[in-house]
């Protein structure tokens, strides 16, 4: 067997994927070849070596971004038995009232806790970009949140949201279609009826988030309701060009 | 210590969370950076490995070494970067190297370990590094990899095979400059 064969077996054997023991060949080689056991150590080296390579730029700063995220998260466990309550009350309430025959069963729709969770964590990730001004990395979640939601007040932060980066690229177009999709969504009057002020007051941890989603809301409600227009289409590009130089956005 | 430090920021106490933070940042990142070669997205990735490790820490066992575990999240997150940048590029996993990247002002003075490190075969690269610092099984290399697990002997080998023929030829380059 060649050198090279039995190199192979002694890289197996510094993963612990091989034993010894079972390679009594291996053993008897590594005591006469000078070359083998040489490369045995040196691959050794260049484990240690590359576990303790160090990184060539001065240590990130994102200690205080993170202890801000912790503080977040855990602010929201807290809440959790609280909300653990009120949806073990309504599912109970809906119960009662199925057994006494005032609603159809076909017609309720219970939240499940699975529908919830993968918002919560992209709301979490966009909250961290948000911070970090970074408007690109945020804008696939956003999209992804318009894509797969039907949530009609995260829906509408997130055209905000979506709407606000795109003005900031100066993609204006894309910023109307953007709101113009969710006001066909809504049926243009929707936006009076989303209550922001008990979506922020259940959504305390993004706040940061919110409010400045909802200050472009309500900014951008008049637009809202005319975006399906197409006539107006160049005025609003105007006001959304004028309302971005008055550091709206 | 750690341990300590985990339960305390488990508790709400944001301090030791921050202890914990600084002690082990430059160990995380580090390992991302190897994983990622872009400093920023090492960086994000330190982050995101921090957050999973503080929504995680009732899973942590305090009887194996604290930093291990944190090299498995680390190498796990890098590798969900990686899967994800794949996605959005559409490019096969064994296509996204560095090299996709543009190079930034920094990479230039990477020292002569990163160095011998780039020039190896991206799925070589990932499984030498899930080895020693996620200090994955061959099995589970193989599934991320999706090749068998015979395979996987032969990636780590060819890597390691190199990187010592590489790092030989520059200390001998080095010493004859001397």
């Amino acid at each position: 067997m060649s050198c090279e064969l039995y190199q192979q077996q002694l890289s197996l054997l510094l993963d612990n994927e091989l034993n010894i023991q079972d390679f009594p060949d291996l053993n008897k080689h590594l005591e006469q070849c000078s070359l083998c056991t040489k490369m045995y150590n040196d691959f050794q080296d260049i484990d240690e070596e590359y576990q303790k390579c160090s990184y060539p730029f001065p240590a990130p700063d994102i200690t205080g971004q993170l202890v801000k995220c912790v503080a977040v998260s855990h602010s929201k466990r807290n809440m959790l038995p609280l909300i653990a309550a009120i949806f073990l009350a309504f599912v109970f309430g809906v119960l009662l009232t199925i057994a006494y025959g005032k609603v159809n069963s076909d017609t309720i729709y219970v939240v499940q806790p699975s529908d919830l969770e993968p918002n919560i964590d992209i709301i979490d990730q966009l909250v961290l970009y948000q911070q970090q001004k970074k408007w690109q990395k945020a804008k696939p979640l956003l999209k992804t949140l318009i894509r797969e939601n039907e949530d009609s007040q995260i829906l509408a932060i997130a055209s905000f949201y979506l709407a606000q980066v795109y003005v900031q690229e100066k993609k204006f177009s894309h910023a109307i279609k953007v709101l113009s999709d969710f006001s066909k969504f809504t049926e243009l009057n929707m936006i009076d009826q989303v209550d922001y002020n008990s979506f922020v007051s259940e959504h305390s941890d993004s706040t940061i988030f919110i409010k400045d989603a909802l200050t472009l809301a309500k900014k951008l409600q008049s637009l809202v309701k005319y975006a399906e227009d197409k006539k107006l289409i160049k005025e609003q590009i105007k006001l959304l060009e004028l309302l971005s130089k008055g550091k709206i956005f | 210590m750690d341990e300590w430090l985990i339960k305390r920021a488990r508790s709400g106490d944001q301090e030791a969370f921050s202890m914990l933070v600084l002690r082990h940042q430059m160990f995380v990142v580090n390992i991302c950076y190897q994983f990622l070669r872009v400093r920023e997205d090492a960086e994000d990735t330190t982050q995101e490995v921090f957050i999973k490790l503080y929504r995680n820490s009732s899973q942590y066992q305090a009887q194996g070494k604290f930093r291990s575990y944190l090299a498995k999240i680390a190498t796990n997150e890098c590798l969900n970067r990686l899967r994800r940048e794949k996605k959005m590029k559409t490019v096969r996993l064994e296509e996204y190297t560095h090299a996709n990247v543009p190079p930034t002002k920094e990479e230039n003075i990477s020292p002569k370990l990163q160095e011998a490190l780039d020039q190896l075969p991206t799925r070589q690269r990932l499984a030498f590094l899930m080895k020693i610092h996620g200090k994955a099984c061959y099995e589970s290399i193989a599934s991320e990899l999706e090749c068998p697990v015979s395979a996987v002997g032969s990636l780590i080998f060819r890597a390691r095979q190199t990187l010592q023929r590489k790092l030989k030829s520059s200390s001998e380059e080095q010493e004859a400059s001397q």
